[in-house]
This record gives C-alpha cells, structure tokens and sequence, in this order.
C-alpha cells in the first residue's frame, strides 16, 4: 500500500503540464532518433543531456527517460521496414520483421512490435514499481563468474537456434568473436588486431558493423533482384488493416508476457542491457515458443519477443541504477551522471532522501508508455508508405543514410569503410548460405565474455574453481551442457526414426 | 562463390589462433590478452573446416550430375556486377567528398545513380537528390550537430 501511495503522489508530479511535455517531447525524439540509423538511445540521451543542465532535475530526467524507452519503439521502425535496426536492441526484430515486410504485411509487424512494445515495458514498470530494490539485489547476486556462464549461454544458443545449419551458425558466430577482439585488450589495455591503424585501437563499431550487413546488404539485394521484384508490399495501409486480429492477438500475447517477464530480469543484470535482453528471450522463444519452427522465417512472435524484452529490459535497468547506483547498460550510465550533475546521488538513500523525484520518474514511465504506443500506432500508415517508395528511389536514398549513419557515430570516413567491407563480408556469408545474426550477436557478447572472465579469474586468484562455486554457476552449466548436447541428439534421433519409417 | 567465405573464416581463424598463443593465453596467473582470440580463432578453424569438407562432397556430387551452360555463367556475371556496382558508388561519392563535401556529395550520387542507374526522370530525380541532402544536412548538421565532412572546395568559400 505504501508504494501504491507514493506512487500516486508521483503520478501528481508527473502530471503536471512541464513534465508531461518533457515526457512527450523526449517519447517523439526517442522515436525518431531510435528509427535513424547510426544514432541510438546513447547518442540521443547525450545529445540531450546538456539541455538539461537548468531544468528541473525531475523534469530533466522524465524527458532523458522518456528518449531512452521510446528509442526501443523507434529502433524497430526501420528494422522493420528497411532492414536497417536503428540500434542494437532491434537486430532481432530486423530478422522476421523485414521477412513480414517482403511479405507483405509491413503494418502487421510495426503494430505487433508496438503492442509487445508497450506490454513489455508495462512488466518492465510493474516489476521496477514493486521489486525495485528487491530485484536490484538479486541482480546483484550475479558476480563475474555467473555472467561470464550467461554469456556462454547466449553464444552456444546462438549458433543453434539460427539458420538451419548450427554448423554454420556456430561459424557465423566464431567470426563475430574474432572481430570484436580487435582493439585494446580488456585487461591490459594493450593494441592486438589493429593491423597499424589508429581507428581500430577502439575497436570496430558496431553502428556501421550493424548498417553494412543489413542495411546496405539490403540495397545490394534490391540491385541484384532487379525492378520486377520491388513491388510485393501492401498499396493501401490504414490502422484498422495494421490491427491483429484475435487469433493473432493470442499467439502473441504468451510470447510478449515471458519475453517481458525474462526481458525485466536481464535489465536488472548488471551490464547486460536491452541488447542481450532481445537476443536472449528470441533465442528463448525459438527453443520454447509454440510457433518455434517458423521463427525466421517472418512470423508476428519474432518482432513480438525481442521488442516486449528490450522495452522491458530499458525499464527494469532503472531498478538497480536508482536503488544501488549501478547502472544496467551504457544508456543508464549517462542517465546517472545526469543524476549526479543534478546533485542527486543515485543508491539506496534516493528513494528515502528523494521520494518526489524517483516515484515522479517512476509514474511519468507509465505515461511515457502510453504516449510512446499512441504515436507509434498513429504513425503506422505514414511508416508503411516508406516500403511503398520504388525501389528506384529507395535504393539511393538508404545509401546515403547507411553513409551518414555510419560517419556520425564516430564522426570519421573510416567507419563509412568499415560499414562497406561488412556489406561485402554479409554478401560472402550470404553466397554460403550463413546467417549474419549470430555474427553481431557473439560481437555485441565477446567484450562482455572477456571482461567478465578477466574479472572472475582474477577474484579466484587465477583458479578456474570459482564457475563451479555457486548454485548459480552449476545451474548454468548444466543448461550450457544441455543446449550443445540436446540438439546432437534431438538430430540423430530424427534421422533415425526418418530411416526406420 | 560458396567456399570464399569459410575459406577467408580459415585463413582469419589460424592468423587469430597464431597471434593470440604468440600474445599469450595465460599471463602470471591471470586471463592473458590472447585467451579469447586463440580460443575464438580455433573455433573458427574447425567449423570453417566442417563447412568445406561438406561443400566439397555437395560439389562432386553436383558436378557429376550437372552441366554449367552459359546461361548460368552470363547470370553469374550480372550478379557479380549489380553486387559491385554500389561499393564502387560509395568509394566514387567519399573521394568526391573530400572536395565538396558530404552533403553535395551524396546529393550528387542520388542524382547520377537515378539518371544513368535507374533511367529515372530528370525532375523526380532532381527533387529526390535536392530533398535528401536538405534534410541529411537539417538533420544531423543542424539539429544533432554532427559535423559532416565539408570538403576542400566548400572551405573556400
């Protein structure tokens, strides 16, 4: 009942006419920003930041807020519509989303990831809403060594569960790893991979790693299919022929509940973030969902569980930034150091010392949710027409983007060149038949698997005793164990029964 | 085609495999900076070598039972080149970037693939470019405030 009360004197906060337009001004931008290309929720939240210096610290950070959520609704518009994910979240979204587009049902799919959008972040709320603490506590349960056993979870599983060939999907996979490698070693801050250059020392950027293999691959897709392939889509879209129908409402109504459930638990994950939270409740989905078999091949669940978990996760990572001062992913790093430019100290004293500003934030959430779903329905018809523009139009127009995009996250003509030779490495893995996903996917987890073995081996004094410790730990080997063995057997035992019958 | 890139994966895999030993997998008692790179690099040369043994038993038994016609060769080609042509575009609109910066650049790429690529009108493609670089330099010059590449005949002016 008590946080019932706060939250609705936050509600009285939120409500007021300065806050609900910072809200709607920072759900809009988040929007948009999220749908371009090359700029993510970090860059806009940063953008933004300095704007913020003479406000009202509880507006500033419902308007900062509010840019960070929404941007997981704005990154799947153009995953979606041109195969671009507008940032890491919605990579997995890029996978049956765009197949729905080429199919023909472009509105389907931008409404069924605005709907799982929404609920997504609604659990994500309830969850920081209710366990806030609790569940910043049992996020941080998870050491080192138990998040070094997560990532190698998510990175046997991805092999496996894309493409029809784990062989391939594991190659995929290697080759993800090998790429993020390069720049400074973790632990020493020592240059391997760099081959000379200066720009690699950071290592490869994801953002123009990213627009290389799905975006401008796609412009090369379009080239090489020719003119008579460009019209498939839709003509006329309104949002009543975008709404799904009952039937497809109940399929994706179990998908967006445990990707919300499990996507909230990843946010709380320290480092984790919305990223790995999408990766992980697809490939979740994939193994358990009731639609599993067709999962990639453009069906409504595949935009459902990524863009329910990643809204999920965005909400949830606030649970341990605001009650422990640990910020879940790099979004809410800035968003914290906006906390302390304000002269707030985020921990456990915020919700005692600042009750007014944190259930403000809390309940502006909510209302962000609604506004961001609001929009992202409205503007469904006018998204739809992107895919109506001929090819002949669209395909100069996204090269020009995938440029910009990839020259502005660093400012340099050299990530223009990184973004080329991934286009050329996707066309080669594409003549293969190798699924680009679990590419960005072991590179997006790499940094994170080495910087969490760094930190385990060096707790347990270079001993490799400290994975089998916890409960955790054993837990998580045994699922590690089943995932690489279970498929082998599952295989063997379809041959054998196929020979037999 | 289809044995490039497990062939390229191989080459990259024994390189990685190589440095990251020669780096060191195992430094006084902690995770050395070739751990991750010797391990990721000697997956990579087991599963790019799984691939090509099984393409190679695909491929005999392909060559046995088909016939490459010319045809096929001719449609190869016009892949190859439509798969080229927009890598040489991009390179062709940085390197004219460098002298009119990357907003003109660009402007003029859209115009030139529209007319001379895609056979297009003069005016949709006139507007197209115009209407691109006008809200490419609103959008991330002026508004986000990224500075995009100006060019050495622009700074004259």
């Amino acid at each position: 009942m008590e946080i019932l009360r706060l939250l609705f004197s936050g509600f009285a906060s939120a409500l007021s006419p300065h806050n609900i337009i910072a809200a709607i001004f920072g759900g809009l931008l988040g929007l948009f920003v999220g749908a371009l290309p090359g700029l993510g929720s970090l860059t806009g939240v940063a953008l933004l930041l300095p704007l913020t210096f003479k406000m009202n610290p509880t507006t500033a950070i419902i308007m900062l807020a509010a840019i960070y959520y929404s941007n997981m609704y704005g990154g799947a518009f153009s995953a979606i519509l041109i195969n671009i994910p507008g940032d890491s979240p919605a990579v997995m979204t890029a996978i049956d989303g765009n197949k729905l587009t080429q199919k023909g049902q472009a509105g389907k799919a931008l409404f069924t990831s605005s709907v799982s959008s929404f609920l997504g972040g609604t659990i994500g709320l309830i969850i920081l809403t209710l366990l806030g603490p609790a569940v910043a506590k049992v996020g941080l349960s998870f050491g080192p060594a138990e998040m070094t056993l997560i990532v190698i979870l998510g990175l046997t599983s991805i092999g496996w569960v894309i493409g029809d060939n784990p062989i391939k999907g594991l190659l995929a996979t290697s080759i993800g790893a090998i790429l993020a490698t390069i720049g400074m070693t973790p632990s020493t801050g020592h240059a391997r991979f760099t081959f000379g250059l200066l720009h690699l020392m950071s290592g490869v950027s994801f953002v123009p790693l990213v627009i290389g293999m799905f975006g401008f691959k796609r412009v090369i897709d379009m080239i090489v299919e020719g003119p008579q392939q460009s019209d498939k889509t839709e003509r006329k879209l309104s949002i009543r022929e975008a709404l799904l129908n009952r039937k497809e409402f109940g399929r994706i109504l179990p998908t967006t509940i445990r990707s919300g459930f499990f996507g909230s638990f990843v946010g709380v994950l320290p480092g984790a973030g919305a990223t790995m939270a999408s990766f992980l409740s697809y490939l979740m989905e994939k193994r358990i969902g009731k639609n599993r078999d067709k999962m990639g091949s453009g069906v409504i669940e595949g935009v459902a569980a990524p863009e329910s978990a990643n809204n999920a996760a965005a909400m949830s990572a606030f649970a341990p930034m605001l009650s422990l001062g640990i910020p879940g992913s790099s979004t809410s790093a800035v968003l914290m150091g906006g906390l302390m430019m304000w002269g707030l100290t985020p921990g456990p004293m915020l919700f005692k010392n600042n009750p007014e500003f944190v259930w403000g934030l809390i309940s502006s959430m909510y209302i962000g949710n609604i506004i961001c779903v609001v929009v992202a329905i409205l503007l469904i018809p006018f998204l739809v027409r992107v895919v109506h523009i001929p090819n002949s139009i669209l395909i100069p127009i996204i090269t020009a983007v995938c440029v910009v995009g990839s020259y502005a996250v660093n400012r340099q003509v050299f990530d223009v060149g990184v973004m080329l030779v991934s286009a050329l490495l996707a066309c080669l893995m594409d003549y293969a038949d190798i699924p680009a996903a679990p590419l960005l996917l072991a590179f997006v987890l790499t940094p994170m698997l080495e910087r969490y073995i760094n930190a385990a081996i060096g707790i347990s004094a270079g001993s490799f005793s400290i994975f089998f410790e916890s409960v955790l730990c054993k837990v998580l080997i045994v699922i590690i164990l089943m995932i690489i063995v279970i498929p082998g057997f599952v295989s063997k035992f379809k041959k054998r029964r196929g020979a037999a019958e | 085609m289809k044995r490039v890139f497990p062939i390229m994966s191989l080459i990259i895999g024994t390189y990685w495999l190589i440095t990251g030993l020669k780096a060191g997998v195992w430094v006084k008692n902690r995770v050395g900076g070739g751990f991750v790179p010797s391990l990721v690099g000697g997956l990579a040369i087991i599963f790019s070598l799984l691939i090509l043994l099984s393409e190679f038993k695909k491929t005999t038994v392909e060559d046995n039972n088909e016939e490459k016609t010319e045809t096929d060769q001719n449609q190869k080609k016009t892949i190859l080149i439509r798969t080229l042509l927009p890598f040489v575009a991009v390179i062709l609109t940085i390197a004219c970037s460098y002298a009119v910066g990357l907003v003109v650049s660009l402007g003029l790429f859209i115009l030139l693939w529209m007319l001379l690529y895609q056979k297009a009108g003069v005016l949709s493609s006139l507007l197209t470019a115009i209407l691109t670089s006008v809200s490419i330099y609103l959008v991330f010059e002026v508004w986000l405030q990224v500075r995009l590449p100006v060019g050495v005949i622009s700074k004259l002016f």
